[in-house]
């Protein structure tokens, strides 16, 4: 623990407990994230602080110690925390900018009121940062929020993650998440009775259903690690295809004279197949089955465009 | 010693806090505990050290002297309105969004700055729920290397010099604006060797981010909303007519509409899509494999059908 920081938090303790006189020593280490170990040795440090000699804060060590609750007195000349610093109100700001992506409505202008006050008290009218999350339209997530809130299910059309049809799951959601700048919703899925995320970009409708949400195990709470599932793929991308090692979450990537090399975990096969499609041959799959499977797919599609007479005859050839 | 320091830079800052006038440093020498038993040189070194810790916490420490007519005498103060937050009031409902937006923040700087701000309200009386609206669960990373200096550079103003894309392109900007677009982070400045402004995007960024010691200042007529929107992607400028299998991709059908009067091949339907970049579009297309054909405009087809045939014919 650096002084810096020690000093950063006592200057914010002193307002603070004087704020809430005899607060358990339990809660306030949770509010500053710290240990109750770390805010003794803080604590201790107060007794010897004040204005000058003889006018010193007086910390009650003694309930400290046998109550686990604090009480502070002579402290007057210190009853408001600093000002933000511009690293702590852009940090709140961004924060809020991020919640701000999810909501709609009343919710979104209180969010909208709140960064107007914390502009204000820090002195940033700052447009130097600025987050936009991906999260679908307006109208879908009024929705959501609706239904969420009155627990009702709601029957999606979803557009899938690999090609193909739109599905219609009739869904209980139980909250608006993002992860990486993406908003997703999370609902039970009751066709399939499974936990699901959907990105919310890919949600084209939401229609609330008079059927109440059933009881459910609790949701998957901390991220599902998509690393840790599927089949592992290596794939080479060209100099074109790069940026599917920065869209896509990859194990590892290496530069090597061929390319890029990166390793990649695939769930689903046909998600890999039309992957490999869309970047036309400037990406290769290493291993012989993904890369035999993604070979046949195009000429799958090339007879198509054959039997359709849409082909000009291949040149040179 | 850590703990030492701590002391005698908390005294310090109450000490120049309740005085309410400029103090020298002889009665800060004498009256914060700390300084008492230094040597002359020791006190100099520490009190130097001390004020620039204090600066970098963001303690406003001014210079300045009581008198207009001796001004001989440097002193010290931190006067309190610079020094506190000031009074600001949230509703409950504002109070409830600032708890999940406490959350937020799944980079461990930018966590403990969003921590330390939020203490601070706290400490100003501000009741914020730290219990979250379940709703919600909003978080924000930010993996990129050059993330932080960047971030530090913007909310100072400085110039910052980094490579891009190659290790030989070094690029000498003026960080505007940051910038997380769909959670990839952006920087939008100005290219001083190009005197334009432009976008980077952070992962693009093959070396550290080094500042140039230049100070900048954006122009009153930089309007930087205007300028992120226009590196954004723009709006489709050209029309495509696709056969596309009933039902299937959803996605492209709903940008676009049936195309009437068009003949389309057995077991598929015509629609027109407007698109953006040939490239692109292309790549869109061949991900959806047998269920999209493009039938116009030629250039299209051609760009679809050579990425499949260098496909198919690869080993």
């Amino acid at each position: 623990m650096t002084s810096a920081a020690q000093v950063r938090r006592i200057l914010a303790l002193v307002p603070y407990l004087q704020q809430h006189p005899g607060v358990a020593v339990a809660d306030v280490a949770k509010v500053f994230k710290v240990t109750t170990r770390q805010l003794r040795a803080d604590l201790r440090i107060m007794w010897f602080v004040g204005v000058g000699p003889g006018m010193l804060i007086d910390v009650d060590m003694d309930a400290v110690e046998s109550e686990g609750v604090i009480h502070l007195s002579n402290a007057g000349f210190l009853s408001r925390p600093m000002r933000f610093t511009l690293d702590e109100a852009l940090s709140l700001i961004v924060a809020l900018q991020t919640v701000r992506g999810l909501t709609t409505g009343d919710l979104a202008d209180v969010v909208d009121s709140a960064i107007a006050k914390l502009r204000r008290i820090s002195h940033t009218d700052d447009t130097g940062v600025q987050v936009v999350v991906s999260s679908g339209t307006e109208r879908v997530r009024a929705t959501l929020a609706e239904a969420i809130e009155n627990g009702r299910a709601v029957r999606l059309e979803y557009d899938g993650a690999s090609r193909g049809a739109t599905t219609e799951p009739l869904a209980d959601p139980v909250r608006l998440m993002t992860r990486a700048g993406i908003g997703y919703l999370q609902a039970w899925n009751n066709d399939v009775a499974e936990w699901r995320t959907y990105r919310l970009d890919r949600i084209a409708a939401v229609t609330v259903t008079d059927q109440p949400v059933g009881v459910h195990p609790a949701p998957p709470d901390e991220d599902f690690d998509w690393l840790e599932h599927g089949t592992a793929v290596t794939l080479l991308l060209d100099r074109e295809a790069r940026w599917v090692a920065e869209y896509y979450p990859v194990k590892s990537a290496r530069d090597t004279p061929e390319g890029l090399r990166v390793e990649m975990s695939v769930i689903d096969p046909g998600w890999l197949d039309a992957l490999l499609l869309r970047l036309g041959g400037s990406a290769a799959a290493i291993e012989p089955e993904p890369a035999a499977s993604a070979r046949r797919s195009a000429q799958d599609v090339l007879d198509c465009y054959a039997a359709a007479g849409l082909l000009d005859p291949i040149p040179g050839g | 010693m850590a703990r030492d320091k701590s002391e005698r830079i908390l005294n310090l800052t109450l000490y120049l806090l309740s005085a309410g006038r400029f103090l020298s440093r002889d009665q800060i020498r004498v009256a914060v505990e700390g300084y008492a038993g230094l040597s002359d040189e020791a006190f100099e070194r520490a009190f130097e050290r001390d004020k620039d810790d204090l600066r970098l916490l963001g303690v406003p420490i001014r210079t300045g002297s009581n008198s207009a007519l001796f001004d001989d005498e440097l002193g010290y103060r931190i006067p309190r309105t610079d020094f506190e937050l000031p009074p600001v009031e949230f509703t409950e409902a504002e109070a409830r969004v600032m708890g999940v937006a406490a959350h937020v923040w799944q980079e461990a700087a930018m966590a403990d700055s969003t921590v330390a701000a939020m203490a601070k309200l706290r400490a100003a009386g501000v009741d914020v729920d730290s219990a979250r609206l379940a709703a919600l669960a909003p978080t924000m990373t930010a993996e990129e290397p050059a993330f932080r200096a960047l971030w530090q550079a913007n909310a100072a103003r400085r110039r910052v010099q980094f490579a891009y894309k190659t290790p030989d392109r070094v690029r000498t900007v003026e960080p505007w604006r940051v910038l997380s677009r769909n959670g990839v982070w952006y920087i939008v400045g100005r290219d001083v060797d190009k005197d334009q402004p432009r976008m980077f995007r952070l992962s693009r960024i093959v070396s550290e981010v080094t500042e140039t010691g230049d100070d900048f200042v954006v122009e009153d007529d930089v309007d930087l909303d205007a300028l992120t929107e226009r590196f954004a992607p723009t709006e489709a400028h050209y029309t495509a007519i696709l056969a596309i299998r009933p039902g299937r991709a959803p996605a492209l059908r709903r940008e676009g509409s049936p195309a009437v009067g068009v003949e389309a091949p057995d077991g598929y339907d015509a629609w027109t899509v407007p698109f953006r970049g040939l490239e692109q579009f292309s790549g869109v297309i061949r991900g959806a494999g047998v269920d999209v054909l493009v039938l116009e405009p030629a250039e299209l087809r051609d760009a679809v059908v050579q990425g499949l045939r260098r496909m198919a014919v690869s080993s």
